[in-house]
């Protein structure tokens, strides 16, 4: 069989381990009770933060409002349990900074908060693109991959761009992680309900669901679901990192490439995650926002397992509910190994990203010490973007930003496939994103100082 | 008697060339503002980039020319600034000498690395990772983007944290926008006192993660005979006019966030 990848670059991390995925493939979701606590932060998505909306004292539903989005890339928060906000203080978020959280008590009774609305599929119909962006929304839906970019406002397309393709994201490329093919074989029904609510929202001629290879058993739970749908098509792609990336998996299942520096709307293309399907109808069907997702807990846990969490539980309190750590234990990663976060603190709080926590044992993770670069090549032919990683990475350390930018450091997808063939262990991908962080800077003043000069 | 005529035609054509160049010179000449040469020789040539211009050159020329001022070099010395402000007729008055201050105590000892980091050596890239090592918000990183700027040599890394030699450092500035939790400031050079600690942090949460934290106590801006210190949104800001650097607010402070400079 012929089947769809990307043309450029690409690696196959423990391919010769089923990409680490049998810890927990043939594991079904479990639920994971929420603690006696719950912190909920409020930077949950890319983009603006929220501002907490309630105070000490107040009692909450599940799936109430507690912190409201400061802008439009953004999305609002809602209580992941019910009872009572007992504090609202700045805590450890995953991504190292002290940000704010609202403590909630759990009462354990799960009351669920009463405004919230659930619509049959008669009322769907009769409710308008916008309407349903509108619940989306207010769902506090963001991309359940990774990124957490707000989904409404991918789906906001301007008016100038016509997006005929639906590009669903079944890959799960990252190893490890299992949450989106559990998703995909329990709830197949479900995705295929938020695929078509997200068809009625954009009205696309086809919607494609890539799902790689080495999951046979979702792509036939996927087919078996879209059967009778019109213009749902599985797409079965061969298995590579970083399959699951946007640019390369539109690349792979329509064959069309976004151009540098553009969005994938430029291409036509929509691309959303099949746990942000699930949630779409979750929220529209049963009107219930964003307050749990799936995640894979493995690596170096006694019983690895797939669970489905409450938004604002502690790593620790999954990593206890799959039996605690195992053996020595050097690293923990909120995310999948190749893109996640490492994490100093099992403190920190399961946001609507956190998409695996996986915990590394002295096996997998090592920190040899970097040496000189042998320009050898390897990292130019893995880079899926065509990109030359070895001479970004060295403009950036001599802090030349201009010729990193030269070097088109901007179109780096983080990916990190150069940092994971380099010979030389160079931490490639971080001088890159230095470099994408000071032009970034550079282009802001630049613009601000424009404005300024206009006025 | 071969050896006249060769000798002779080199010896002709290199007249005539050196005369021509000779003319050509004279007649193309380019005419250049003699100022700048003047200007450029009391400038310190040290390159040091702190005015923003890319050379001591650059900045004469840009002097001469009016755009930039005459205050924007910090290195060079009163007497040669008053020398260039006689030659392009400006009015200057004397700059009180001031010095690279590292704001933050947080050394190795006093406020210990949340994690290993082994990424690229450098605090800008540190702080993509988690947000830094280091606990404190505010706190200096210690991997160096201030020492690898610094033209003077001024700068060197002890035990993860800056120490400025005060005799080497010109208060340029360039250390100062080197780093990007803005540590470093140029204060004046004289005894006065100099707040060490620029935490946001509650006082509970700041003494947690570094034994120098600054807990917002107000001791020093109470005892302080001359009222030279305020505390003004967390941050406690010195009045060195007034400041007669007696020390009292150094003794009376809990966590020896306070020092005089040069102690």
């Amino acid at each position: 069989m012929n089947l769809l990848k990307f043309s450029r670059g690409g690696v196959s991390p423990l391919h010769s381990e089923h990409e680490g995925k049998t810890l927990t493939e043939k594991k079904p979701v479990v639920e994971l009770p929420a603690g006696k606590t719950v912190s909920i932060p409020m930077v949950q998505n890319l983009g603006a933060p929220c501002r907490p909306v309630v105070t000490v004292g107040q009692e909450v539903g599940v799936g109430e409002v507690i912190g409201e989005p400061l802008g439009f890339v953004a999305a609002p928060v809602h209580a992941s349990v019910s009872g009572k906000v007992i504090a609202v203080r700045d805590l450890l978020h995953v991504n190292g900074k002290l940000l704010p959280h609202v403590i909630i008590e759990n009462d354990g009774e799960y009351r669920v908060n009463s405004a919230l609305k659930a619509h049959t599929w008669e009322e769907v119909a009769a409710l308008s693109p916008e309407a349903l962006g509108k619940i989306v929304l207010d769902a506090g839906i963001v991309g359940a991959g990774g990124a957490t970019f707000p989904t409404h406002v991918k789906l906001s397309i301007p008016a100038d761009k016509k997006v005929d393709m639906l590009v669903i994201n079944g890959a799960e490329c990252e190893p490890f992680l299992t949450a989106d093919y559990r998703l995909m074989l329990e709830q197949s029904q479900d995705v295929i309900d938020g695929i078509r609510l997200l068809m009625q929202i954009l009205s696309p001629d086809k919607a494609l669901i890539g799902i790689e290879d080495n999951k046979p058993k979702a792509i036939e739970a996927m087919q078996q679901a879209g059967k009778g749908v019109p213009g749902v098509q599985v797409c079965v792609m061969r298995t590579k990192y970083p399959q699951g990336s946007e640019k390369q998996l539109i690349e792979a299942c329509t064959g069309r490439q976004v151009p540098s520096g553009k969005l994938p709307a430029d291409a036509g293309c929509v691309v959303v995650n099949v746990g942000t399907c699930a949630a779409v109808a979750d929220a529209v069907l049963r009107g219930m926002p964003m307050v749990s997702r799936i995640t894979t807990v493995t690596g170096a846990v006694r019983e690895p397992k797939n669970v489905r969490v409450r938004i604002g539980t502690s790593f620790s309190e999954a990593i206890d509910f799959c039996g605690g750590y195992e053996g020595d234990v050097k690293k923990l990663i909120s995310g999948g190994p190749m893109m996640g976060v490492t994490q100093f603190d099992d403190g920190v709080h399961i946001v609507k990203g956190t998409s695996g926590i996986l915990v590394l044992n002295a096996g997998y993770a090592n920190y040899p010490d970097e040496s000189s670069c042998l320009h050898c090549g390897k990292c130019v032919y893995a880079c899926p973007m065509g990109l030359m990683p070895l001479k970004i990475d060295l403009w950036s350390r001599k802090k030349n930003w201009e010729m990193a930018e030269d070097y088109l450091a901007m179109n780096c997808i983080e990916c990190g496939s150069c940092s994971y063939v380099c010979p030389s262990k160079r931490h490639i991908v971080q001088g890159i994103r230095l470099a994408k962080a000071e032009i970034g800077r550079i282009r802001r003043e630049k613009a601000a100082k424009q404005k300024e000069g206009g006025k | 008697m071969n050896i006249i005529i060769p000798a002779a035609a080199v010896g002709i054509l290199g007249l005539l060339f050196g005369l021509l160049l000779g003319y050509a010179a004279k007649k193309f000449e380019v005419k250049a503002d003699e100022r700048v040469d003047q200007v450029r020789e009391l400038l310190p040539g040290a390159n040091c980039g702190g005015c923003g211009n890319p050379s001591c050159d650059a900045y004469a020329a840009r002097l001469v020319e009016g755009v930039s001022g005459i205050n924007e070099c910090a290195v060079v010395s009163n007497e040669n600034r008053a020398k260039i402000a006689a030659i392009l007729g400006l009015e200057t008055t004397a700059m009180e000498r001031t010095v690279a201050t590292v704001l933050c105590q947080g050394c190795g000892k006093n406020s210990p690395a949340r994690y290993e980091y082994k990424g690229v050596q450098s605090c800008r890239s540190a702080l993509l990772v988690v947000d830094g090592p280091k606990g404190c918000p505010q706190g200096c990183i210690g991997l160096g983007d201030c020492a690898a700027v610094c033209a003077f040599d001024a700068i060197k890394i002890i035990d993860g944290l800056p120490v400025i030699d005060e005799n080497k450092c010109h208060a340029c500035g360039t250390c100062v926008a080197a780093c990007p939790r803005q540590v470093i400031r140029c204060l004046p050079y004289k005894r006065v006192a100099r707040p060490l600690c620029r935490t946001q942090l509650p006082a509970k949460d700041a003494r947690a993660t570094c034994k120098t934290a600054c807990i917002h106590c107000g001791m020093c801006a109470r005892n302080c005979p001359q009222k030279a210190i305020k505390l003004e949104n967390g941050q406690v800001i010195v009045d060195e006019a007034l400041c007669t650097g007696c020390g009292v607010c150094v003794e009376k402070c809990p966590t020896k966030a306070i020092k005089l400079a040069r102690d």
